[in-house]
């Protein structure tokens, strides 16, 4: 397999200087799309998205391979506002150019589903990330466009959830077609969380940024604080302290645990299994008091800051941390095993949701999910960053690609974070703040961190005072949500539907943002 | 007197022809044809209550024919149906004169006129038939114009091909009934039906006779394997038309039955009764699965149809094992459960059947799939189609419930008999029939909620009237029928106690099924202090509770529980009135859905969705399949379009029709060689046959 | 399945005992900032203005003239201002922070002439909800939730009310699918343009008399997403609110406090009453807590 800094001179593509990891090259508008798909052939297209400079659009493309520590993003200015479709060549490619249609007013010519993805009833001529509104002003309300694909049959008919659901759940609207007990087709709608925190972040200074970035989505907090903070260093050029490196990969698997935690909980609480749903909610609530002896807050917000770590960890959460690690070890492992030895549990999870690797390798599916349907990719690995690359840690995967290989999965990370968190601790992680960082100057840079979710990648670019100018942040849900419909609908019933949603454990205000 | 009437009855019909006739160049004498047909049925109604209290005597009209000549005899079963009969054509011929314009023009509804007036007089014989030359003529001629009658909207190919379909069926039972009637011994001269019974049949001729008589009527009642014409015929036919055969046409088969086995025959051996009890309990349990799948209305409610005939000759096979067992009681009770089921069924499924009618005339439409919410558009059919539904869902206390109840109560008489066999054939078919029942409950809520509840699916149904008041009357008219059916039993039960009384030949069979509280309050001890002799002084009847044959055993009281739940009802209506008189304000909100932003109509249960897990519980049955096929553009990732697809097949017409229509072409086709148009050869056949038959002479 | 049991019966009882007594281990996460107008000095005043990422704190003039503004309804507990100014913001962690009105949330200290601050008096507001609606709803309070635009931290905080430490149903508080029979609505998250609708119409549906409950920063002033032309919020510009539970997101036990104020079962802090009305806050929550940074 071509390196991507080979494969790029390869297609006559001259690298430029960025931040170290990052190849960076610029084409012109015509071959974008015919370059970017080359690249695509053995490389994931993690991201594409545009922005808007003086001269005009511009579209970035973000690829990683399998094996390759660099990224390597492709630019091109537009002129005019249409640009060929990436789309019916990489299928990865679907969403993003939905989400640039809508929010920017560029046109993806030949793409086969140009449907608005978040906006619901927004002005057809108004993009959002480019429009000047006055403050305080609305939008007016227009039509709402039906995007749902027709089914035809004899005495089928359409049951809605949402999007106001039943329990404390997030709102989302799903669409489900029946033919009484089978579910022959779900459509999910989503959007209805659109805050659009990108146009929010536009010309704030970093802190408020990353405040807003911390609050993009509740359970990956830490991940996407860490990759924008991640990205402002990168972009600065500063090195990080080993010690707030060690703080950071030790919060990054401590969210790990409490998400998965909740994730599995959820699982069992699905399938009816009450007493294994409140053993892990109790499991969740006590890594998130620990999380709050350490940082002062449940979820690690406010501890992050530009160059290191806004305030060290208290040793008295470092001691009890320590104190109650082999303990959650023991209970995640009985718990574990308990569910795998239920017949009621695992039956239901079995076959459920099928995504076969086929379409996930298409979508290039990042976190538990792909995973579990075998695309082997995990950013601690492949591009380690914070303390990642002195850990010793497994990737657990899995092929089937069905509900019981998601929650396998889930069960396996929750392992081997545990055995993160046991060499973080060991290695005596910070107790003691970064030094502030000089002003910010102009600069852009990528940050990653593996979410629980999956890969987040972000994007930021610094003008002249250090204030952000464009921000882009892709959570994993962003990619992850794609085989939904798809996984929905192959032979499942009507009852196995909670069973699915749980099994995804995706987050919708990481891809409303 | 009754004779007199049915003669009388005969005019009205025959002025009903003649009107009809000529309603082509004079229209308002449709309104006098149906008014005519109407009032001939009053007549026959009146008739078949005489006759079931008074005896009659016969009438001969002599034809010249060697099969003899016309014999008209009321007898108490023939009363019974004669009852059934006008009733339920009573309200068809109100009925008609509003439905005819869905007929078509003029010309279309003369003929429906004409064919109606001829059909009723024929059916008005056929039950008074004496012997066995008027009963086939009779027959055949209720054949040939029911034939007429489903054939009527010719434009559309379906019609003409159920029509023939149910001639074919209709005939080979002909032939089939008419040799057993020879075996009989019908056709010779001075042997009317009186006269067989009371001598008996040639035992060695009797099997035969039996087995034919059952496949010969069997093919008209719909009887497995032999009911493909009815889920053919029905929605193919005119709604009216529809009625009268489900109503009244194939109950003619079933009195055909009843008269041939159990009268003419004379004492069966046990085989008969449970060749008959199980066919039909089968026939039953095939008519509910299949109505639980029909999508389209009348389909439905044809094979609701086969489900209760199969019931009813269930019970010809119950009295005639009790028969054979020599158990003239218990044999009395399973004919005063047929006939009184044949009563409730004829006016009930009339009623389903011309309701069905309104909405299609409403709306178009008889796909359940795509009505919905007739209910605020069209109240009277509504609420007529409801007592309908209801009545032959079971539903207590109408009158459809009664005679359920007591069928399911027949067959738990088993444990009073000493045969084994016949007690684990009986129990088996008690349990299989419980279960069709169940089912059949299932499928009148899903074809009354399909079309009734919920808002409408289709742009057909939101656009419905109600219909004209001619068709609701008639409607009405059954409806109030079956209300007061349920409310009265002495009414319905005294008519078929006389029937059974007479078939069965046991005596106080009233006061087996309905005992003398009110009269011999002393005899009954437990029922009278269960407040048995309630509205005593205000009906004069013989009680009005339900006994199967022992008081001990079981018992219901339709009137009571109707008494109570209307009291409670009216009790919890004051009580809230009251309670809420205190300052409660009623505000309309829009349904809670999620909070979902549009509202449609696909947003509901669909009746074929209703029934989704049956079709994989009884999958061995339906030998049901379903795909879903997306349609894709660019890669299978994009899809533009679904389409589901689901599959059942019936048995029998898959595994039995198809390959005996396939069968009887080849060997026709083979045997057609023979007839290759050389009259050389046609001169060889001949010399072949004689010299035949001078060898064996 | 019996395994399960066992597993169940022998992790015995976690519950909190709050609000029958204090938790210090389930409040060891403060969920709250407060202000002791006597540790601010001018500079820190018009520091922490400018380090604030939302507008909680919001400071007016200069060294000599000046005003500041703490408005804990839209601090996000980013803990900035903690650090920079120790003797006038500690973490709070006791967790009655709920309040019935959003006056009690705020709180303005002045200087002039180079004096210290002082704290002004704020008028408060009447407050909304009728002790009547307390007898009707009686012991019990059937909760909807309506996420309107939250980023999910406070959904995850309400999902763990269910869980064996908190057990809200102990206290009469279930959460209920319908609004049809719902007494409360609880709303979390910056209302968004494509959720606000949602929000009417559950408003809608919920029968009289009804309670509304505003949890988490974003629904009580909109945190950092005020400002957005996708959002809509606050709430109280919407619906009329009962009460306001502030926290990003609000912690479990001040979750359950608010709730059980709105049903009157529960009181306010007093502490961000008026100067003269105000008592000394309660040892317990400023003594014996966890101080961040230390």
């Amino acid at each position: 397999m071509t390196r991507l800094v080979e494969l790029a001179p390869a297609l006559g593509l001259s690298l430029e200087a960025g931040p170290p990891g990052e190849l960076r090259a610029v084409c012109a508008g015509a071959s974008f799309t015919d370059l970017a798909a080359r690249i695509a052939v053995g490389a994931h297209l993690s991201d594409l998205f545009a922005g808007v400079n003086p001269e005009g659009a511009v579209l970035t493309a973000v690829f990683s391979a399998p094996g390759d520590p660099d990224w390597l993003l492709l630019s091109t200015l537009l002129t005019g506002d249409r640009f060929l479709s990436l789309t019916p060549r990489v299928h990865a490619a679907s969403w993003f150019e939905r989400e640039i249609a809508e929010m920017y007013g560029l046109v993806p010519e030949h793409h086969p589903a140009p449907v608005r993805l978040r906006l619901h009833d927004w002005p057809e001529d108004l993009p959002p990330m480019r429009c000047r509104l006055a403050p305080g002003e609305r939008a007016p309300r227009g039509e709402r466009p039906e995007v749902v694909p027709e089914v035809r049959g004899q005495g089928i008919f359409q049951l809605p959830l949402g999007p106001v659901r039943s329990g404390p759940q997030e709102s989302a609207e799903f669409l489900f077609t029946s033919g009484g007990e089978d579910l022959v087709a779900v459509w999910p709608r989503l959007g209805y969380k659109l805050r659009l925190v990108e146009r929010l972040a536009e010309g704030r200074p970093v802190e408020a940024a990353l405040a807003l970035a911390e609050r993009l989505a509740g359970t990956s907090t830490l991940s996407n604080g860490l990759a924008f903070v991640q990205a402002v260093e990168r972009a600065a050029g500063v090195e990080v302290p080993p010690e707030a490196r060690l703080a950071r990969t030790l919060l990054n698997e401590l969210e790990r645990l409490h998400h998965h935690f909740g994730a599995v909980g959820r699982v069992a609480d699905a399938t009816g299994l009450s007493v294994a749903a409140a053993q892990y909610a109790m499991l969740k609530e006590e890594v998130l008091r620990v999380c709050a002896a350490l940082t002062g807050h449940r979820y690690s917000r406010g501890v992050l800051a530009p160059g290191g770590l806004a305030t060290p960890l208290a040793a008295e959460g470092v001691a009890e941390l320590a104190r109650r690690l082999p303990g959650w070890g023991r209970r995640a492992e009985r718990l574990g095993g308990l569910l795998e030895d239920t017949a009621t549990f695992m039956d239901r999870l079995e076959g459920t949701a099928v995504l076969e690797p086929e379409y996930a390798a298409h979508h290039h599916l990042v976190g538990p999910i792909g995973r579990s349907t075998g695309v082997d990719r995990d950013v601690r690995r492949d591009h380690p960053y914070a303390a990642y690359g002195e850990m010793e840690f497994q990737v657990p995967g899995d092929d089937q690609g069905d509900a019981e290989a998601r929650v396998r999965v889930l069960l396996a990370e929750i392992g081997q974070s545990l055995g993160i968190v046991r060499q973080a601790l060991d290695r005596a992680p910070a107790i003691s703040p970064a030094p502030p960082i000089a002003a910010l100057g102009p600069g852009s840079a990528l940050g990653w961190a593996e979410a629980p979710g999956g890969e987040t990648l972000h994007f930021v670019e610094l003008d002249a005072e250090g204030r952000v100018r464009r921000w882009r942040a892709r959570p994993p849900a962003c990619v992850n949500w794609h085989p939904y419909a798809h996984a929905c609908a192959s032979g499942n019933n009507l009852t196995d539907y909670p069973v699915i949603e749980a099994s995804f454990a995706l987050s919708h205000a990481e891809l409303d943002r | 007197m009754s004779v007199e009437l049915l003669l009388a009855a005969l005019a009205c019909f025959g002025l009903s022809t003649l009107a009809g006739a000529l309603t082509e160049p004079l229209p308002w004498l449709r309104d006098l044809s149906s008014a005519a047909s109407a009032v001939g049925c009053g007549a026959l109604f009146v008739a078949g209550v005489l006759a079931l209290t008074t005896p009659s005597e016969a009438v001969s009209l002599p034809a010249g024919t060697p099969l003899g000549g016309f014999e008209l005899r009321p007898t108490a079963l023939g009363g019974m149906f004669w009852l059934l009969t006008g009733l339920v054509g009573a309200a068809i011929s109100i009925y008609s004169s509003g439905y005819a314009p869905q007929v078509g023009g003029p010309r279309r509804q003369s003929a429906m006129a004409t064919l109606l007036g001829l059909t009723f007089a024929a059916l008005a014989v056929l039950m008074a038939a004496g012997n066995a030359f008027t009963f086939l003529v009779a027959w055949e001629a209720m054949s040939v114009l029911t034939y007429a009658l489903v054939a009527l909207e010719y434009e559309r190919p379906e019609a003409p091909q159920a029509a023939f379909l149910m001639l074919a069926l209709s005939e080979i039972g002909f032939v089939a009934m008419a040799v057993a009637l020879a075996l009989t011994g019908g056709f010779a001269p001075g042997h009317d039906f009186a006269a067989i019974a009371a001598r008996g049949v040639d035992p060695a001729l009797r099997n035969g006779a039996f087995v034919l008589f059952l496949f010969g009527f069997g093919a008209k009642a719909g009887l497995l394997p032999l009911q493909g014409w009815l889920p053919e015929a029905h929605p193919a036919a005119p709604s009216n038309v529809s009625a009268l055969l489900s109503a009244v046409v194939v109950e003619m088969a079933l009195y055909g039955l009843v008269l041939s086995t159990l009268v003419l025959l004379g004492p069966p051996p046990a085989w008969w009764g449970l060749l008959a009890l199980a066919l039909g309990v089968v026939t039953a349990f095939y008519g509910v699965l299949f109505s639980l799948l029909a999508h389209d209305l009348k389909r439905a409610l044809a094979f609701s149809t086969v489900e209760n005939l199969g019931f009813m000759v269930a019970m010809v096979g119950a009295a005639l094992v009790f028969r054979s067992l020599g158990r003239p009681l218990l044999e009395a009770l399973a004919l005063v459960a047929l006939c009184l089921h044949a009563l409730n069924h004829a006016v009930l499924k009339g009623l389903l059947f011309l309701g069905a009618g309104s909405v299609q005339a409403a709306t178009g439409s008889r796909d359940l799939d795509a009505l919905g919410g007739l209910w605020r558009r069209m109240r009277w059919t509504g609420a007529t189609f409801f007592v309908g539904a209801a009545g032959l869902a079971g539903v207590p206390p109408l009158n459809g419930f009664q005679s359920e109840w007591l069928g399911l109560q027949v067959l738990l008489q088993s444990h009073l008999l000493h045969d084994p066999a016949a007690r684990m054939a009986l129990a088996a078919s008690g349990a299989l029939l419980a279960l069709t029942l169940a089912l059949a409950v299932t499928t009148f809520i899903r074809i009354f909620g399909g079309v009734f509840l919920g808002v409408p699916r289709g742009a057909a149904a939101g656009t419905a009237i109600e219909s004209p008041r001619s068709m609701t009357g008639g409607m009405a008219l059954l409806a109030l029928a079956a209300v007061v059916l349920g409310l009265l039993p002495p009414l319905g039960i005294g008519a078929a106690a006389s029937a059974a009384a007479e078939v069965s030949h046991a005596g106080d069979v009233l006061d087996a099924v309905l005992p003398p509280l009110f009269v011999h309050p002393d005899r009954f001890p437990t029922l009278v202090t269960l407040g048995g002799t309630f509205l005593q002084h205000l009906v004069p009847a013989n009680g009005l509770v339900v006994v199967p044959a022992s008081a001990a055993f079981a018992s219901i009281a339709p009137t009571y529980i109707f008494c109570v739940l209307a009291l409670v009802i009216g009790i919890v209506a004051v009580l809230l009135r009251l309670a809420g008189a205190g300052g409660g304000r009623r505000v309309e909100k829009r349904v809670w859905a999620g909070a979902i932003p549009v509202y449609r109509p696909s947003m509901q249960y669909t009746a074929t969705a209703f029934t989704n897990p049956l079709r994989f519980i009884f999958g061995t049955v339906y030998r049901s399949s379903r795909d879903i096929e997306g349609d894709y553009q660019q890669a299978p990732f994009f899809v533009r379009s679904i389409t589901y697809t689901h599959r059942f097949v019936e048995p029998v017409e898959v595994y039995l029709y198809r390959p005996l229509v396939r069968w009887t072409r080849a060997v026709s086709e083979a045997v057609g060689s023979l007839q290759a148009g050389n009259v050389s050869l046609y001169l060889l056949y001949l010399f072949a046959v004689f010299l035949v038959v001078l060898f064996l002479r | 399945m019996s395994r399960w049991i066992v597993r169940g019966l022998r992790t015995g009882v976690r519950t909190t005992i709050f609000p029958a007594g204090e938790d210090p281990e389930a409040g060891r996460a403060p969920s709250a900032v407060e202000l002791d107008p006597g540790g601010l000095t001018p500079p820190t005043a018009l520091a922490v203005a400018q380090a604030c990422p939302t507008e909680a704190l919001v400071a007016e003039g200069n060294l000599k003239n000046g005003r500041l503004r703490f408005d804990l309804g839209q601090c996000i507990l980013c803990g900035r201002c903690t650090r920079l100014a120790p003797e006038a913001f500690r973490p709070v962690h006791d967790p009655r922070v709920a309040v019935r009105t959003r006056d009690r949330l705020s709180r303005r200290v002045t200087w002039s002439e180079g004096g210290r601050p002082v704290e002004e008096a704020v008028e408060l507001a009447a407050d909304r909800l009728r002790e009547r609606s307390w007898r009707v709803f009686g012991r019990s309070l059937h909760i909807r939730h309506l996420d309107a635009g939250s980023c999910n931290g406070c959904e995850s905080e309400l999902q763990l009310l269910s869980s064996p430490h908190y057990d809200l149903a102990r206290l009469g508080l279930f959460f209920t699918p319908t609004p049809r029979h719902a007494d409360a609505l609880l709303v979390t998250g910056v209302v968004t343009r494509n959720l606000e609708p949602a929000l009417r119409e559950t408003y809608e549906a919920i029968p009289e008399p009804k309670l509304v409950v505003a949890a988490g920063v974003c629904a009580i002033g909109g945190g950092c997403f005020t400002g957005g032309i996708m959002t809509h919020g606050p709430l109280d510009r919407l619906l009329p609110v009962d009460v306001y539970v502030p926290g990003c997101p609000p912690t479990p036990l001040a979750l359950l406090h608010g709730l059980l104020l709105a049903v009157g079962k529960a009181e306010e802090r007093r502490s961000a009453a008026p100067v003269g009305e105000r008592a000394r806050p309660r040892a317990a929550g400023a003594a014996g807590a966890v101080r961040r940074g230390e």
